[in-house]
């Protein structure tokens, strides 16, 4: 029996899906909510919350902090206080991983994790590959219609 | 044509570490290409006897993948919590399991080429001096399976033609005969090993294969892949991470391509045929 231990969850359409990665193995786009659960065993999952009960929209004030709308903690049962190192006066691990990052503004936050610009993708690899593709075809018929020698 | 076995080991291992190393989709299916083409061009009506094994080493891990599988976020169905099946079906575990069943059926096609074009005789002249004796028996052993297992087909197809039934509960009056019939093979693979003064003198080659330029040439360009394939990084594809693969790489293609040496030698040999019998 392991100790507890922290899960990674990505919301689907209809409801929580277990990352087989660390966090390192994807990138968060627009829109993404992530849920981490602190449990005893395979992950427990999160507690059904929507994009904008977490990230609420931009406030009038650009300056002000996000609104925490606060989420259904998913503070696990089997988690025991003795079993916790941080201290006591830190919220529950769970409520924390739920809550957005405290950043200057939620705009700047969604800003961040937008989809990279990436480089068009050069064309040579793929001419190889077609050609090959091609002239390995043409090579497989020519030997199949051939009389055996 | 390309008949020297140690040619043949050359490209089969090359072949084979391609498949090992190299997971990107495309470059697994330029590979399935490159094999069936090699042969293609080699089967000197041989069929294909194992594509069934292939086929079932292909399917049975996208199977398994799919259904032990939690992880990924591209959701195909979730089933109730049943015990190992319950949960969430994804569609990067069955890709992940294609992946893998690709790369299976990759070394099933290469051991088949390797089967259809290497003689056990001619890979046991290829051998050392000290592995000559030992070399000898193992091909003689493996050569006992197929030929037990066609004796058995023999032995029924008798049995059928004296009107005699042919189910599972004949199977007992199908085992003297068989081990007769193999005892008796047995007794004169000796006798000829015996007449052929097995063990007893220097050993002497009968029509010792030459290296020839196709020989060469497959050889050459195997090691080539294999370095290629080896110093250049591989081409990993995690589809948990992102279901669409990577672009192939240049060197890793042209590293590939070379592997199609064998189908390209033996097709300008036919055509060389054809203009001198023409």
């Amino acid at each position: 029996m392991s100790g507890p231990n922290w899960s990674d969850s990505a919301q689907v359409g209809n409801g929580w899906v277990a990352r087989s990665t660390g966090v390192t193995g994807y990138s968060v786009r627009d829109g993404d909510v992530e849920g981490w659960t602190y449990s005893v065993g395979t992950g427990t999952r999160p507690l059904a919350v929507t994009f904008s009960q977490v990230c609420p929209g931009p406030p009038a004030a650009t300056n002000a902090p996000p609104t925490r709308a606060a989420p259904p903690a998913v503070a696990p049962a089997t988690a025991t206080p003795s079993d916790a190192t941080t201290p006591s006066d830190t919220p529950s691990p769970a409520m924390l991983a739920l809550a957005p990052s405290v950043s200057p503004s939620t705009a700047t936050a969604l800003a961040a994790t937008g989809p990279p610009t990436l480089p068009p993708a050069p064309l040579g690899p793929w001419v190889l590959l077609g050609i090959a593709v091609i002239a390995l075809t043409g090579l497989g018929a020519f030997n199949l219609r051939r009389r055996r020698p | 044509m390309t008949r020297h076995p140690l040619a043949w080991c050359g490209w089969a291992t090359a072949a084979l570490a391609t498949a090992f190393i190299e997971r990107n989709p495309f470059l697994q299916v330029l590979l399935l290409l490159i094999v069936i083409n090699v042969f293609i061009a080699f089967r000197r009506g041989h069929r294909v006897h194992n594509w069934k094994i292939g086929l079932a080493l292909a399917v049975v891990p996208i199977i398994f993948s799919v259904a032990l599988s939690r992880f990924g976020t591209h959701v195909l169905f979730t089933l109730p919590a049943i015990p190992i099946i319950g949960g969430a079906w994804t569609l990067d575990a069955a890709v992940f399991g294609a992946s893998t069943g690709a790369a299976l059926l990759l070394t099933v096609a290469i051991f088949a080429v390797v089967q259809t074009t290497v003689r056990s005789a001619d890979l046991v002249a290829a051998l050392p001096r000290p592995f000559y004796r030992a070399g000898t028996t193992v091909a003689l052993a493996l050569a006992f399976a197929p030929k037990t297992v066609a004796s058995l087909q023999s032995i029924r197809e008798a049995r059928q033609l004296r009107g005699q039934r042919a189910g599972w509960r004949s199977a007992p009056q199908l085992l003297l005969p068989l081990l007769l019939t193999t005892l008796e093979r047995a007794l004169q693979y000796g006798e000829s090993l015996d007449a052929r003064g097995f063990g007893s003198r220097r050993r002497s080659r009968y029509r010792p294969l030459p290296w020839t330029i196709a020989d060469l040439a497959v050889i050459g360009t195997a090691v080539m892949a294999l370095a290629g394939i080896v110093l250049t990084p591989a081409q990993t594809y995690n589809p948990y991470l992102g279901l669409t693969p990577s672009a192939p790489t240049v060197n890793s293609l042209l590293a590939i391509l070379l592997l199609a040496t064998p189908a390209i030698s033996a097709s300008l040999s036919r055509m060389d045929h054809a203009t001198h019998h023409a």
